[in-house]
């Protein structure tokens, strides 16, 4: 009789020790890539201009959006990219403001998996911008940011947030 | 005599621009801030000298005190003398709250002068030179961001509720007239015009860009503007007659 309950036992127990297999995860797989998600031809589609002074002593006017006071949303900025590196850019104002000074070049960044500052290049001519947020599922805006700064003592004075949208 | 060669002397600073041999560091400050003006008094009568004390005063256009230091005139203190910072340059350091015992909300601007300590040689005044504010002090004219450059968005803002002269409080804004100016200088011959836009209840903005709307000579900048709005007004008869604000100066930030 003991032989017999050790038989179903020892059953029993192998077939939950075959029965156990380790949890089939998917693949994380490769991190976003923030390049990429950059890269693409991009219109104009928000711009507000914050004065960073009264920001800081909380005066009552700090900001104030000038998106349809200039026809902003002609400019257009194109940024390619090969490999997941940085190429060159093209900017096509039309009758915008140029928020962005140069027509063309070459753009790098200050990080290339986690890029915060691009750099357009022409000739001896840079700019920077900043980005404000990569474009991804949840928003498909570029956010970028422009400083703009007191040549006497470097002191911030305004800043320019820039929202496109991808074409 | 010696009284008309000092006149002449002063006459020849104005005339020479002297007033932009005054320089800030920081070159922006509030009246907390502590700032130390340098002045060089090359072409006054203070030139040569071996020291220097100043005499400062606050709020140039009315309502200013003398700062502390202004003790004796034939008889500087020791705490305002100067220090030499080069041939004929001198400096001084002090806080506008501290110096003058006012308000970072009374205090608008100072102006100042260097002198020897028994008063008997002097510079011109150097003045006004104005303070950042601390607190912010509703106008009728009000330019947005309070400090630009030439390429940047200007929104100038008139708000009638604040205005004290009839034509301002009784018109109804239309356009607004900007000239530009280098220095002393008018870019181009004419005022740029402009429409304004109503932004809520007798207020009223212009927004435009100084390097736009204005075409700077190669190798020129715009250092300031001067913008008036314009509009109308019913007359005695019931006809419509045109009157513009007084005219308002912005002077504009070299950016980087």
């Amino acid at each position: 009789m003991n032989k017999i309950r050790f038989i179903v036992i020892a059953f029993l127990a192998s077939t939950m020790f075959f029965a156990c297999k380790p949890e089939a995860y998917k693949e994380v797989g490769e991190p976003a890539n923030n390049i990429t998600a950059i890269t693409g031809s991009w219109q104009l589609a928000k711009v507000v201009q914050v004065d960073k002074d009264a920001e800081n002593k909380g005066f009552p006017f700090k900001e104030a959006d000038l998106t349809s006071l200039f026809p902003y949303t002609e400019f257009r900025l194109t940024l390619n990219s090969a490999n997941g590196a940085p190429t060159t850019f093209t900017t096509t104002p039309g009758n915008s403001p140029r928020i962005i000074t140069l027509a063309s070049g070459t753009w790098s960044v200050d990080d290339i998996k986690t890029p915060k500052v691009i750099t357009l290049t022409s000739g001896s001519t840079s700019q920077k911008i900043t980005l404000g947020a990569y474009p991804n599922a949840v928003s498909r805006r570029l956010k970028v940011s422009l400083e703009r700064r007191s040549a006497a003592d470097d002191k911030l004075l305004i800043g320019y947030s820039y929202e496109f949208v991808k074409q | 005599m010696k009284k008309i060669l000092f006149l002449f002397t002063l006459l020849i600073a104005a005339v020479t621009g002297i007033h932009a041999q005054v320089t800030f560091s920081p070159a922006t400050f509030t009246a907390q801030d502590q700032v130390t003006l340098t002045v060089d008094v090359t072409g006054t009568p203070m030139a040569g000298q071996s020291e220097a004390y100043i005499w400062i005063f606050s709020n140039v256009s009315g309502g200013g005190k003398d700062g502390f230091t202004n003790t004796s005139w034939t008889n500087s203190p020791a705490n305002a003398k100067m220090t030499a910072a080069g041939t004929n340059k001198w400096s001084f350091t002090f806080t506008g709250t501290t110096m003058f015992s006012q308000t970072p909300g009374e205090l608008k601007d100072f102006g100042f002068l260097a002198k020897s300590k028994d008063g008997s040689r002097q510079t011109p005044d150097y003045k006004p030179f104005k303070f950042d504010p601390l607190v912010f002090t509703p106008t009728v004219f009000r330019a947005f961001p309070a400090k630009v450059g030439q390429d940047d968005v200007i929104t100038v803002n008139f708000d009638q509720n604040l205005a004290t002269e009839l034509n301002e409080q009784r018109m109804t804004p239309t356009t607004i007239s900007i000239t530009a100016f280098n220095g002393s200088t008018q870019i181009g011959t004419t005022a740029v015009t402009l429409n304004v836009r109503n932004t809520g209840s007798k207020t009223w903005a212009a927004t435009f860009i100084p390097t736009r709307s204005f075409t700077v000579p190669m190798g020129g900048k715009i250092t300031s503007v001067r913008y008036r709005f314009n509009g109308t007004v019913l007359g005695t008869t019931g006809a419509t007659t045109q009157v513009s604000s007084g005219e308002t100066v912005l002077d504009l930030t070299e950016m980087k």
